[in-house]
């Protein structure tokens, strides 16, 4: 198969979710019950959509699916093998970053459409958290496709066969996963829709199906951004031995691990301090980024 | 097997009222996998204790309605370490019976369209109609204030207590706290209910104490030892029970998960030392030996102040909602707030049993809620000390001074501060003095922050939502 069909990428999405499932299980210290696991999911598909007829009926079901195309079309940027890849655009990067992007809208119209005061909070924050952070996110794209003198993340790829870009560009990788958490919102950036902060936040009211699509595309979405992380930075697919896509397989899920396990071990960050930390730290420092990776890009790669 | 050292998987449920209220009756939900949820939607089972004050039968009825239906809701029995709630109890078998006690239940308001109720009748979950006023904000911006009820069930404070807010943006402009749960604070009889049910023990030992010393009862030295024991093991599963739910306020997995495991063993010696055989202490009754179980706990708190001490918790605590010194004594605060500003005020320093086992009481500066976490944790250290040693000294039947009962009527210090239990006439009156300050002193430290940040200065005060004082 040389491309991804829609089909193809669907089921990696399908597949690719109760393995995230297992790993947050693993990452947590837990014997995984998927029997368990399974009964919640039947009961929550069970349980009937909420209608918040007061607010926006529209937009509030309309987030959950757009909150999963997002993340089903970050996930088709992702190359997993040689031959075995998602859309292969000349500006796959970049669209995966433009994909992220479109978190935002999703997950606003989901507090907003909620209409509950701190599910409204929680949509605010998220606005304000994915201002600063979608920067950072593409000025490290920008960073590790200079070496490759492409956006296509093949060509990002195969320029590392002999280096992976975590060792020459570390910097950007320090500023990638903290952004990345972020646009997955997940711990210890999990601020939109914090549990006890905000007793679900932007999720607080949906059940059912559309609490089931908010799951998968959260899963999903980490599922995507793991396999970017491997592609531009831990070499993609090259490795000894093994085949490619394993050794692509292997390397998104010590990413995604690495992203739980981190979210385990911090407190989740204050609000004033992630966007303090985005804006005075994360996007200078990516702009520095930009700067060392022209300087490696002339020295090593010409 | 490769993962058989592991936790067994858990459920996630809306435990009502709380998870540091089972806990600290003696029934940790955590030791049966249970993870708590505030968000109803997430929830695979709800617990509930089969009767519940009048109080809170509104917000249960509610959370019963917004729990995903077919959730299994599991009626418990309350422990008998809880005491009981006092007269007016609803009977939540009742209810279950309507909403489906592991019966598949139909919210026919959702599926008729009726959609989920936003109005203030919506006590449970977290929130009610947002309220727009338009007036200015404190900045000069026209900003529309948001103003919402937070609580009585499923919000990071204790269930029972509830924060009026307004919020100008995602900054408190107004906190106002009201603890709901009433027990009668005059109450006839020898044998009166706790006042306050996250403090049952404590407040079953003074009562005792106080009943006993007015009788000229002669209480044999091994039970007032054994008392001592309880009342610590007592605060040292409170003040754990307290840094948990503060963790998971957090969003930090692993001090929940090391303060857990500081919690068994703690529980574990709780059940070693039932109330019942503490108060009457009869000669032939042997309890067993706490001593492992008291390292073991010891042990698990180091590692819990591992962590409390690193920076990790100071950057979300510390300089946040300080109480200094001055406003607390002139507020009337008093327990661990107090002394967490530095005043070195505990009931427990004129007790000659205390005395005896040469306790001096931790006192902490900065009166932030770093401060006020750091100062229970020395609590907890303390409490465990003192357990051992009582329990050491009550087998070897060491004497004990005589104990001693103001005009004031007896004084004890419980895990939130003093209680103080005075009889009059036929009746006892129970007060806990400062319980009503640190209300509204917590409700004044959270103006002027970040709404998650005010929420973790109203968990630090560990507040109770139970009013005691008449």
């Amino acid at each position: 198969m040389s491309d991804f069909t829609p089909l193809a990428i669907l089921a990696v999405a399908l597949l690719g979710a109760p393995c995230v499932w297992l790993l947050e299980q693993l990452t947590a210290g837990v014997r995984p019950a998927p029997g368990q696991a399974v009964q919640a999911l039947r009961l929550t598909l069970r349980s009937p959509l909420r209608r918040p007829e007061a607010y926006d009926n529209v937009l509030f079901h309309a987030a959950p699916a757009l909150l999963l195309l997002a993340a089903v079309v970050a996930l088709a940027m992702v190359p997993w093998a040689p031959g075995f890849r998602g859309i292969d655009f000349q500006a796959g990067a970049l669209l995966f970053a433009a994909a992220l992007a479109y978190v935002t809208p999703a997950m606003f119209m989901a507090g907003w459409g909620a209409g509950r005061p701190l599910a409204v909070v929680g949509a605010f924050r998220w606005l304000a958290l994915m201002l600063a952070y979608a920067m950072p996110v593409a000025m490290v794209v920008t960073a590790v496709a200079a070496p490759a003198g492409s956006l296509r993340p093949t060509d990002i790829v195969g320029v590392q066969h002999a280096v992976p870009m975590a060792l020459v560009q570390p910097l950007a990788l320090a500023l990638w996963l903290p952004a990345v958490t972020a646009v997955c919102f997940l711990p210890p950036f999990d601020l939109p829709q914090a549990d006890a902060e905000l007793g679900g936040g932007v999720f607080s009211e949906y059940r059912g199906l559309d609490r089931v699509l908010v799951t998968l595309a959260q899963r999903v979405l980490l599922l995507a951004v793991s396999g970017m992380t491997a592609a531009l930075f831990l070499a993609g697919w090259y490795g000894p031995l093994l085949p490619p896509a394993l050794w692509m397989a292997l390397k998104t899920a010590a990413v995604a691990a690495l992203i739980l396990w981190g979210g385990r071990r911090l407190p989740r960050v204050e609000v004033d301090r992630a966007l303090s930390l985005a804006w005075k730290v994360a996007n200078p420092l990516a702009i520095v980024a930009i700067v060392l990776a022209g300087g490696v890009t002339l020295v090593f790669y010409r | 097997m490769v993962l058989a050292g592991w936790r067994r998987s858990t459920t996630a449920a809306l435990v009502i009222p709380d998870e540091q209220s089972w806990t600290v009756w003696g029934q940790d939900p955590a030791a049966e996998g249970i993870t708590p949820v505030l968000d109803a939607g997430r929830a695979d089972r709800l617990l509930v204790p089969d009767q519940i004050p009048d109080e809170l039968a509104e917000a249960v009825r509610s959370a019963l309605e917004d729990v995903p239906s077919g959730t299994p809701t599991e009626p418990r029995a309350l422990p008998a370490t809880a005491g009981h709630f006092a007269d007016h109890v609803t009977d939540q078998q009742a209810n279950n019976h309507e909403h489906g006690g592991r019966h598949e239940h139909d919210h026919g308001g959702h599926e008729n369209g009726a959609g989920h109720d936003h109005g203030d009748d919506d006590q449970h979950g977290h929130e009610d109609m947002m309220a727009i006023t338009g007036d200015p904000s404190a900045d000069g911006l026209v900003m529309e204030p948001i103003e919402f009820s937070f609580g009585p069930l499923a919000s990071p404070l204790p269930g029972g207590l509830v924060a009026d807010v307004a919020l100008d943006g995602d900054v408190v402009a107004e906190c106002r706290l009201r603890a709901t749960l009433r027990q009668p604070a005059a109450q006839a009889g020898a044998t009166p209910s706790p006042a306050d049910l996250l403090a049952s023990a404590s407040w079953t030992a003074l009562i005792a104490a106080a009943s006993q010393a007015e009788s000229g009862v002669m209480v044999p030295a091994r039970a007032r030892w054994l008392r001592l024991a309880s009342i610590e093991l007592e605060r040292a599963v409170s003040h754990l029970a307290w840094l948990r739910a503060l963790a998971r306020l957090l969003g930090w997995p692993a001090l929940v998960q090391q303060a857990t495991a500081g919690l068994f063993p703690l529980l574990a010696c709780r059940h070693e030392l039932p109330l019942e055989l503490v108060l009457s202490a009869p000669r032939d009754a042997t309890t067993h030996d706490i001593t492992h179980l008291l390292r073991l706990a010891a042990a698990e708190t180091d590692r819990v102040r591992r962590l409390c001490e690193s920076r990790r918790l100071a950057a979300r605590t510390a300089g946040r909602g300080i109480v200094s010194s001055r406003a607390a004594l002139t507020a009337g605060v008093r327990g661990p707030i107090v002394r967490a500003s530095g005043v070195g005020e505990d009931a427990r320093v004129d007790d000659p049993l205390y005395r005896a086992l040469g306790f001096t009481a931790a006192v902490r500066e900065g009166g932030d809620a770093l401060a006020r976490t750091l100062l229970r944790l020395d609590e907890v250290d303390a409490s465990i000390t003192l357990a051992q040693a009582a329990r050491q000294r009550a087998s070897e039947n060491a004497e004990t001074p005589p104990p001693t009962v103001s005009p004031l009527g007896m004084i004890l210090e419980g895990p939130r501060g003093p209680l103080c239990a005075q009889r009059l006439r036929r009746e006892w009156r129970l007060s806990a003095p400062g319980a009503r300050s640190a209300l509204s002193v917590a409700g004044d430290a959270a103006v002027g922050l970040e709404w998650a940040t005010a929420l973790v200065v109203l968990v630090s005060f560990d507040l109770t939502p139970w009013t005691v004082d008449p």
